[in-house]
Order: C-alpha cells, then sequence, then structure tokens
C-alpha cells in the first residue's frame, strides 16, 4: 500500500499542531483531513472510513482515550496513534491497553513518526491483503456441487449449517461417491476454523505403516528412507481439521494410536521422543457398517464413540431422484463453461436415461458421465448415446466394446457384491487397496 | 523554462551554495538566480527553543517572492521547527511556489563527528533538490534511491541519491515545462 492510497484524520485542539502535521502528511501524498474535538472527529466517520487516525490525549470535552474507544468500536481496523504532551508512562501504557497501536510524544521527532506511520502503513496494507485473501478464501472454499432440493438433502445442508458452529466431531456415512468429503469441506467452510487448512487422510490409501507416518510425521533415520525430518498430517492440521476418509479402513494398531490422539491431541513424531501438541477438528467418513464391525470386533468400540459424536447421513442419489436432473444441469453448465462448448442441455431421451439409471457410483459417477458425454459430444445438445452408462434406462444388459467398460463393470461388480468393502472387493480383485482406490476415482463408481 | 530564485536569507554564508545553482538547474531543466534576501527572521525566533519557526519564514518569503519566480527556495543556516514536530531539515509549500531549508543539522560535526565539506555539500544539494520537489508538487516516495524519499536524519539523506526515481522524474518533468 503506497501512501496516498491512506488516509488520514488528526485530531488535535491545537491549530497549529493539525496544520504542520496535516502538511507532514500531505508531503507523504496521504490523504488527510483534520478535526479540531472529539465531535468533530466522529461527524467524520459518517462521511468517510479512515485507515490511520493522530489523536491528542488531552483535548477539551471527550478526550482522546474516550475517543479512540469510540473509534474502536467502529472499526477496530483503523489504526490509532496518540498524541501526548504529557508523556508518563501511565498515559501511554492506558492508551496502549485500551488498543492504540502506538503513541508519540509532543514536541514529536519527526524520525520518529516517519517509522510509526511506515510501520501503520505496512500493517494497514497487512489488514487489507489479509480481508481480501479472506474473501477469496471464503469463495473458493464454498462447495459448489452440493446441490440438491430434496428434502434428503436439504436436511443435511441444515444440520451441516449447525454442526459447522460447534466443534464437535463428526461422523459422514453414505455410499461411495454421495459427497462425503464434499460435506466434510462444508462443514469446515463454515467453521470457526476456516483460515485453517482442512487436511484429508484417505485411511484406506495406506498400508499401516505408512498412514502411522502419514499421520504422526518422522524423525530423519527414522527408518529406512526416512531422508529428511517430515510434519505429518496431525502437525499440518493444527487449528484446522482433520478428515478421516474410510476411517472404517484403518488397522486395529492404527486404531489404538488413533484414539490415544484424539483423546490426548498429542502424539510424536516416528523417531522423536518429543511430544508434540495439536489442535484439530476430526471429521470421519465411511461408507462401511461401523456397527457390524464393531460386533465383529473389527472396529474399536471406544474409537466408534470418539468419532461418532455427530452423524450425517448422506442420502445415495437414487434415493433423492428430484436432484439429478438439477444436479446433471450444474454439471453440464461447469464443462461447458471449463471446456468452452456451448452445449445448453440433454435430449429427453438423455434425460429419461439419466433419470432412470440407478447410480451405484452416485453424485460422482453422475459427474463423470456428464464429463464424458461433454468431451465426445459435438453437438449443442447432449445424447442418450453419449451417455456411456454401463447399464441403460431399460435395464438390459450393458453393451460394453472397450477394456475400460469391462474392467469398470466387473469392478462395480465386485463392489456390489462385498457392499463396497474395500479392502476384500481388493483381495478378490487381486489388487493393491490404493489401485482400488484409483480405479474407483477414475471410473467414478 | 522555470526560474528559481535561490534566496538567501541571512544568517547564511554565499559560500554554501557553491555549485548549487548548476544542481538545481540540471535537477529541474530551470534556470537560477542567486539572491540576497531583506527579510529579517528574528520575528520567527522561539526564545525558549532556541529555534525559528519555519512556516512563518517559509510565509514571509513567499509574500516577498518577485513575480517572475516559479519557484523561490530560502536558505539559512538556523535550526528550524515547525510547531509540534522538534525540528526540520526543511519545509515546502506542496504545489506552491516556496521552499525553506536549513543548513543547521547538515553538518557531521552536530553529531559529534568529524567535519566533511564534501558530504555538507552534498547534502545541501538533495535538501534543495528535496524541498523544491515538494514546490514542484512531488510527494515523498519510497523508492529509497529516489531524491524524493524523506529524510528525517542526515543518514537518511546520505543513503539517497541527488536523481529523481524514474516516476518522480516524469512527474517533475511534466511541471517543470508548465512552469
Amino acid at each position: 500500500m503506497e501512501a496516498r492510497y491512506v488516509s488520514v484524520l488528526i485530531v488535535d485542539d491545537e491549530y497549529s499542531v493539525r496544520d504542520s502535521l496535516q502538511r507532514w502528511f500531505k508531503s507523504y501524498g496521504c490523504q488527510v483531513e483534520t478535526a479540531a474535538d472529539a465531535t468533530e472527529a466522529l461527524n467524520k466517520f459518517k462521511e468517510q472510513s479512515w485507515d490511520i487516525v493522530l489523536l491528542d490525549i488531552k483535548m477539551p470535552g471527550m478526550d482522546g482515550i474516550e475517543l479512540q474507544r469510540r473509534i474502536k468500536a467502529i472499526d477496530d481496523n483503523i489504526i490509532r496513534i496518540m498524541i501526548t504532551a504529557f508523556a508518563t508512562v501511565d498515559t501511554a501504557v492506558l492508551a496502549l491497553k485500551e488498543g492504540a497501536y502506538d503513541y508519540i510524544s509532543k514536541p514529536i521527532n519527526p524520525a520518529q513518526l516517519d517509522h510509526i506511520i511506515r510501520n501503520a502503513i505496512e500493517k494497514r496494507r497487512l489488514i487489507s491483503e489479509a480481508a481480501f485473501l479472506r474473501k477469496k478464501v471464503d469463495e473458493l472454499l464454498l462447495p459448489d456441487e452440493i446441490i440438491g432440493e430434496s428434502s434428503g438433502i436439504r436436511k443435511v445442508l441444515e444440520m451441516v449449517g449447525e454442526v459447522a458452529k460447534t466443534d464437535a466431531t463428526v461422523m459422514i456415512r453414505g455410499e461411495s461417491g454421495t459427497g462425503k468429503e464434499l460435506i466434510a469441506r462444508a462443514i469446515h467452510a463454515n467453521s470457526k476454523r476456516r483460515y485453517f487448512p482442512i487436511i484429508t487422510i484417505n485411511c484406506g490409501a495406506y498400508p499401516e505403516g505408512l498412514l502411522e507416518s502419514e499421520l504422526f510425521g518422522h524423525e530423519k533415520g527414522a527408518f529406512t528412507g526416512a531422508q529428511f525430518t517430515r510434519k505429518g498430517k496431525l502437525e499440518l492440521a493444527n487449528n484446522g481439521t482433520l478428515f478421516f476418509d474410510e476411517i472404517g479402513n484403518v488397522g486395529m494398531k492404527m486404531q489404538m494410536d488413533l484414539l490415544r490422539v484424539l483423546e490426548t491431541k498429542q502424539f510424536s513424531r516416528l523417531g522423536a521422543e518429543k511430544v508434540s501438541s495439536t489442535d484439530f477438528r476430526v471429521i470421519s467418513a465411511t461408507n462401511l457398517d461401523l456397527e457390524q464391525a464393531v460386533r465383529e470386533g473389527k472396529f474399536r468400540e471406544d474409537l466408534y464413540f470418539r468419532l461418532n459424536v455427530f452423524t450425517l447421513s448422506l442420502p445415495p442419489l437414487r434415493e433423492r431422484p428430484t436432484d439429478i436432473s438439477l444436479l446433471a444441469g450444474h454439471f453440464l453448465d461447469k464443462f461447458a463453461k471449463s471446456m468452452n462448448k456451448p452445449v445448453g442441455g440433454f435430449s429427453e431421451e438423455a434425460m429419461q436415461v439419466l433419470l432412470n439409471y440407478h447410480w451405484p457410483g452416485n453424485v460422482r459417477e453422475l459427474r463423470n458421465v456428464i464429463e464424458r458425454a461433454m468431451v465426445i459430444t459435438k453437438e449443442e445438445i447432449i445424447k442418450a448415446a453419449e451417455l456411456s452408462l454401463p447399464f441403460h434406462a431399460d435395464g438390459g444388459p450393458p453393451e460394453v466394446d472397450s477394456l475400460e467398460e469391462a474392467e469398470k463393470l466387473h469392478i462395480l461388480r465386485i463392489l456390489n457384491k462385498t457392499n463396497r468393502n474395500i479392502t476384500q472387493s481388493a483381495e478378490l480383485l487381486g489388487i493393491e487397496r490404493a489401485t482400488l482406490y484409483n480405479k474407483i476415482k477414475k471410473y467414478g463408481i | 523554462m522555470a526560474l528559481i530564485y535561490i534566496t538567501l536569507l541571512q544568517p547564511m554564508r554565499a559560500a554554501y551554495l557553491e555549485g548549487l545553482p548548476e544542481l538545481l538547474q540540471d535537477a529541474f531543466h530551470a534556470r537560477t538566480r542567486v539572491v540576497e534576501s531583506d527579510i529579517d527572521i528574528s520575528f520567527a525566533f522561539h526564545q525558549s527553543l532556541n529555534q525559528y519557526h519555519g512556516s512563518a519564514i517559509l510565509l514571509r518569503l513567499t509574500e516577498t517572492a518577485p513575480p517572475e519566480a516559479s519557484k523561490i527556495l530560502g536558505i539559512t543556516e538556523v535550526d528550524l521547527f515547525v510547531p509540534v514536530f522538534d525540528f526540520l531539515f526543511g519545509e515546502a509549500q506542496l504545489g506552491g511556489a516556496g521552499a525553506l531549508m536549513s543548513t543547521f543539522r547538515l553538518r557531521n560535526e552536530l553529531y559529534g563527528l568529524p567535519a566533511d565539506e564534501e558530504l555538507f555539500y552534498e547534502r545541501i544539494g538533495k535538501e534543495a533538490i528535496h524541498e523544491l520537489g515538494h514546490a514542484f508538487g512531488l510527494v515523498h516516495c519510497f523508492n529509497p534511491a529516489c531524491v524524493m524519499n524523506p529524510s528525517t536524519f542526515v543518514e537518511q539523506i546520505d543513503n539517497k541519491s541527488k536523481d529523481f526515481c524514474r516516476q518522480c522524474r516524469r512527474l517533475v518533468e511534466d511541471e517543470t515545462a508548465k512552469a
């Protein structure tokens, strides 16, 4: 921020002080006005906002200390600098305790004032920049894909609004592709922690040892290959939110470690003796039947209760068919814009196909189907043939030509067979869980 | 072409102006004229501060400026102040006719350092260009090398150059072209 963009109000009962300070600030190019007393100064605030206010402590009527309180109440970001001819420590300390940025005593040393003003301008610049960035962050954080008018999704959004105000631990339940991560981000974006990070841990994507390292971080030499000290996600999430996706896939040892961290908010990096503290909100998500896992002894009951404080259940897309056309239209507009294609809608037949499909991959699958259709289409309307859905509206057998389609269908079949248990599905398919996750993501199933 | 009056306000040794007219001619593409003022600045003396009221002198200086002068720069050896500030190197009317400067705080000896005549003249030159720059409508510049960078202690004067930065140069050329 350059000085010429800074507005300065000088409040002093002595004309000569106002006059010389006004000229001094004008020589910096600042927009500057003066007021002879508190009443005139407060009136100036009705006309416009000020970046910096210099105010005399001793003035007839309302004194500078009281005036700076009033200005603080108007806008705490206004930088208040007190001027005092009575440079006692008590007066200065009182002014600073009341929230003044600094104080300067008469007669003013130009070098001292120059220093204070340069710092104040820099602070003002940082305040403006922070406000601008906050606005940008807010815009970026607004999840635009939680769309729907069905009562199911409306209820979820209402609950998101309520729970976001608190710091409560949240568990999000729902089938794969229903938008659990989006809901987690929506909670974080509306919480007081929103200016700190939300760190996602896909618990199913890491083998146990690696998950431990991801979570806790490690010291250099903690294990073979640990060439550098690395911060874990617990540290990165400090003051923010930690989102455990697929929490049901965490192994027993890790469950115990996790429980300890959640209870104490303390941890040690792998290979470190020092215990560190961290502060985060926990949101977890799963598509598994955790209660069943607890009964079978596969998931610790104490961890389950620790995580399951507030539950949000996301309805699958097939249970909110009224939202399908809305979501399809939203994705169409989004991709038309990003791909710069003048596609304006769906043919009647295409829309029927979308509405009749049972969407096992939920919103993610719908999104991917629309994206693919947008890539393929050369028309202004998306046709049914361009929707590469594995099962068509009539429920007949899928027409599969490519190896990719065959793979997608096979994975889908196995997922349905295991009730979307990733570990079991990966075992049946003979691939790593991480590979399976990648394929689920790739195919949007 | 602008005409700058360099006015000696007594007490002021003319010898201190060595090279100054040429420096100002170069900086502002202007003509200069050195004159001795008959203003008695004792009216601006403040007994308890042992300093002279800069704004009062500047006002008197501009009131008595010859009509052909585009700008008038007063130079004196006395220590200047304006109310609320404890001292000033110089003062100017922003975009106005007059500027005033003092050589009092430009000497090394005041700070307990050995005398350095070359540095002293250099400081006089920079301060004169700076104050006249204000009179030509320029405000302080945060480019540390620019002569319009604010100086509140002598080391700041030494740190900057006697030249305008590119942006200030453009502004001053616009202004001097009008004069």
